[in-house]
């Protein structure tokens, strides 16, 4: 997988000649564990924060506690750079604990009552899902993009957190399946089997949302064509 | 019918298959309605997940997360020298030696304590390769001991089985020999017994005077 490299950063026409000189993960990390190499640290931190910080944003639904979430995963990262094994993928050892970090972070606030996921997801997609059964949208009204990210987002949330970091990982951070089973620890089969139960949970919860657009796309197929809007 | 598993599915959705498994799949779904509908079902839930954007927030947390850390370093490089500067303009030549008497117990407790560790742990470097070059020494030593001790007992049991047969021999040829002096004996005494029968018959016969004697009747 490609990380987010600079994104946007610096011009995008050295990109490709920067890409030449760069070291890899795998060494990076290698003289951070060796040397205390900092610069290399910076690089890693540079490279990998934006898909992490998305990760954890996708995992808890909160986009604050992913920025803290993202600089503990660097800092456990450094604290445990002798713990890294040089032979293995980097970016799978950082998943890993960045996921770790966001399973404990759901639990606490699970605990705290913080957070319910039975609550607070149907709430939030019961929330958008009460507006827009309140009133009868408009001919060409349709679900705006943040009604139907908010809807996605309180279904994800209602996932289990295995089901959840499965799902995350293949569809947004595009990781193969082989990827997730190695950054889970678990054979590539059950990957798969989860990622068919996630899809499958969130096309039930997602259904109120799927039928209305079903129901627009059906009344414009049906209006009489040659009608001239001014 | 057989129905591919949902796990062939997700890497049908997802394109982790080949070509052929691939004209597979697409040729099963042509006749059964009930995968198909499956597969709808999660393309579906696939295309609703995009609606979840996130905004670009990298940029912001680059800068958030490690733009402070260079900036408190510059600014503490920079505090740093021009104490360094202001230390060496600002204090006077006679202070010198009294900041050296203030600090030197300090200094050498540390420098004793660090010695010490440095000595400690180059001890236990040494002992650990001592031990670990020692135990390498006692398993050779061991194994060459074993294979002399093998050969040795083997010589052993080599010698005392060809001494064992050797006295066998000895013991058979010792049995032939006095079986032959037994049989030597036997014979000689029988010529003896016969030899002495008759001069016992001629002694008895034997009469002094002339008549021979005459048993009784």
């Amino acid at each position: 997988m490609v990380p987010d490299w600079d994104n946007g950063m610096r011009p995008a026409r050295f990109a490709a000649l920067r890409s030449l000189f760069a070291i890899s993960d795998e060494q990076a990390m290698w003289r951070v564990q060796m040397q205390e190499d900092e610069a290399a640290f910076a690089q890693l931190v540079r490279r990998w924060e934006g898909p992490i910080q998305r990760l954890c944003t996708r995992m808890t639904g909160d986009a604050h506690r992913a920025e803290d979430l993202t600089q503990e995963t660097f800092a456990r990262v450094f604290a445990k750079r002798k713990d890294y094994q040089p032979n293995g993928k980097f970016s799978t050892w950082l998943w890993r604990i960045a996921l770790n970090l966001c399973c404990d972070e759901w639990r606490r606030r699970q605990r705290r009552h913080e957070l319910s996921l039975d609550d607070t997801g149907r709430e939030a997609a019961a929330s958008v899902l009460d507006q827009l059964t309140a009133r009868e949208p408009a001919p060409d009204e349709s679900l705006d993009g943040q009604e139907r990210g908010a809807l996605v987002r309180g279904a994800l949330l209602q996932l289990p957190e295995t089901h959840r970091a499965v799902l995350v990982l293949r569809h947004y951070e595009n990781l193969k399946f082989r990827e997730i089973a190695a950054v889970l620890d678990v054979p590539e089969g059950t990957v798969k089997s989860r990622m068919a139960d996630a899809l499958t949970k969130m096309s039930q919860l997602l259904k109120p949302m799927l039928g209305h657009e079903l129901l627009k796309n059906l009344k414009t197929q049906n209006e009489p064509k040659g009608h001239l809007t001014i | 019918m057989n129905h591919p598993n949902p796990e062939e599915w997700m890497s049908y959705l997802y394109d982790e298959i080949n070509s052929q498994e691939r004209a597979s799949l697409k040729a099963h779904l042509q006749t059964c309605p009930d995968c198909a509908a499956d597969l709808g079902e999660w393309q579906a839930a696939r295309k609703n997940l995009d609606a979840w954007r996130l905004p670009r927030a990298a940029e912001r947390a680059r800068v958030a997360f490690a733009a402070p850390a260079f900036k408190w370093a510059a600014a503490a490089a920079i505090f740093l020298c021009a104490g360094f500067w202001a230390g060496r303009v600002a204090s006077a030549p006679a202070n010198v030696e009294k900041v050296r008497v203030a600090i030197e117990p300090q200094l050498r407790k540390q420098l004793r304590q660090e010695l010490a560790q440095e000595f400690h742990e180059a001890l236990d470097r040494t002992a650990t390769a001592t031990l670990a070059v020692a135990g390498e020494q006692a398993r050779t030593l061991l194994a060459d001991y074993a294979t002399v001790f093998e050969r040795k007992r083997i010589a052993e049991n080599t010698a005392i089985a060809s001494a064992l047969d050797k006295l066998g021999q000895q013991r058979f040829a010792d049995y032939l020999s006095l079986k032959k002096d037994l049989d030597t004996v036997a014979v000689n005494a029988d010529a003896g017994f016969r030899s002495t029968e008759q001069q016992l018959i001629q002694l008895a016969d034997y009469t002094p005077g002339g008549l021979p004697y005459s048993h009784p009747k």
